[in-house]
């Protein structure tokens, strides 16, 4: 009985099933609260696209990406730079593959823009991962509420484009702190909406906030070991 | 799915109401469009949808995405669309936004006058998105605007208003509107999500039928 009462950690394989319900045409929004939540969804998705021969492009908000590689060094694991495709967007830190490079834009409408013209440029053919790294930083930074706004509602604007799956990893507690709380909005356009925190023992619990797998598996929450799925620290 | 207690409460809900039902972070406006969707079609009555800046279109991409089948290609489901820039279903008048409410009601009150017109009665006006309007709103005295423009159609008896607001969303914009909302409503319905459903709490009603009322509500798996 003890097995029932105790969760059982999910394996490598677990994870991919999870990660092949975000699909073409949706957005996820996964919200870390976790300590090296970030580093692991990071991690988790460049091992996923390779397996899946999926590409993922990441935007990277304000050298939020150099910061996360980092880290992730000191678990000992370092990725090729040729695997990791940026669209670098402000701050001078380089980090992975930049294949485009976007100076910071207040205007909401002419940053969307611009990303849009280097996806168009870089984007290989078939379905792409699209990771978006640094939104807080991004609507941090925005001295009126309404461009903040008008960011999100560009960011509606994605949905329903079958070539990309679009997924924004955001930290929380930064997100948390802006003036007037974007999440609920950012929640109600998503198309799935994950939280990460920490179970202790450096385990970490994925709540399926709002996803079809909570019905398919009348479950609410998974945990996750990131050292024995992923080999951190080996 | 398992709709009874919904449609119970559905068809208790008197005509000139406007109920205002509101949720958080979940599936329960894809749900709710095709709870109204095949209600209406079971009882034969018109639905028109209010679609406020592309709200229509992003819950029938979730829905097309989680394999919940949701039509509104029917001939007596009407869309008024305001703002954004997905056409969905049948498009029936495009109310011009404008920053100043004061333009933006008289272009929406024209609009949906003449939709009333057209549309036998009793209808279900679905209104989705809403908080989209209050989103581009910069000052109290335009957000008190936008409310008296909506209590205008209190006690219209031609139809049952449903208003589906996303409650996290309205409590963090810079104005605050809820308790107006609640306020100007006849019926407020709160909708807590769980994994597989809804607990559906009645927090106010001047319909004797749906005083206290309490349920749960699950999908039950769906097509």
């Amino acid at each position: 009985m003890e097995s029932l009462k105790k969760p059982i950690l999910i394996t490598k394989k677990d994870l991919d099933t999870m990660l092949d319900q975000i699909w073409p045409g949706g957005t996820t929004i996964i919200e870390n609260s976790a300590s090296l939540g970030a580093e692991f969804i990071l991690h988790a998705f460049m091992e996923y696209s390779k397996r899946r021969r999926i590409p993922v492009i990441i935007e990277d908000i304000f050298d939020t990406l150099p910061v996360y590689l980092a880290h992730l060094e000191f678990m000992g694991l370092r990725f090729k730079d040729s695997d990791v495709r940026v669209i670098k967007v402000g701050g001078s830190q380089e980090a992975g593959n930049v294949l485009a490079k976007i100076n910071f834009e207040n205007d909401p409408y002419v940053y969307q823009r611009k990303i849009n013209q280097a996806l168009g440029r870089i984007v290989p053919e078939g379905p792409y991962i699209h990771l978006v790294l640094g939104l807080e930083r991004l609507l941090f930074l925005q001295d009126d509420v309404h461009n903040m706004y008008t960011h999100l509602a560009l960011i509606k604007q994605k949905l329903g484009d079958e070539r990309k799956i679009n997924v924004y990893l955001i930290e929380r507690p930064i997100v948390r702190s802006i003036p007037y709380n974007p999440l609920p909005l950012i929640e109600d356009i998503a198309t799935s909406v994950v939280e990460l925190t920490d179970e202790g023992e450096g385990v970490i619990r994925i709540r399926l906030k709002k996803s079809v797998l909570t019905i398919l598996m009348n479950k609410e929450y998974l945990l996750i070991s990131p050292r024995e799925v992923l080999r951190w620290w080996e | 799915m398992e709709w009874e207690k919904a449609l119970e409460i559905a068809d208790s809900v008197l005509p000139g109401e406007t109920v205002l039902v509101e949720y958080t972070t979940s599936y329960i406006p894809e749900f709710l469009l095709r709870f109204f969707v095949d209600y209406t079609a079971e009882k034969g009555i018109p639905l028109i949808i209010d679609d406020n800046f592309d709200a229509l279109h992003t819950i029938l991409v979730h829905a097309k995405l989680m394999n919940l089948t949701i039509n509104i290609d029917r001939d007596d489901i009407y869309v008024l669309k305001t703002g954004g820039k997905f056409e969905v279903g049948n498009v029936i008048a495009k109310v011009p936004f404008h920053p100043d409410p004061r333009v933006y009601l008289q272009n929406y009150e024209e609009a949906s006058f003449k939709a009333f017109q057209k549309i036998p009665s009793p209808t279900i006006n679905l209104v989705l998105g809403f908080e989209n309007l209050l989103i581009p709103i910069r000052s109290p005295l335009d957000a008190y605007r936008i409310i008296l423009g909506m209590q205008k159609f209190i006690g219209n008896k031609k139809r049952k208003a449903f208003y589906i607001v996303n409650e996290g969303v309205i409590e963090n914009l810079p104005i605050k509107l809820l308790g107006e909302l609640e306020r100007i409503s006849t019926t407020v319905i709160k909708l807590t999500p769980y994994h597989t459903g809804a607990n559906l709490k009645v927090l106010k009603t001047v319909n004797p039928a749906l005083l206290e009322r309490k349920t749960k509500i699950d999908t039950g798996g769906w097509d």
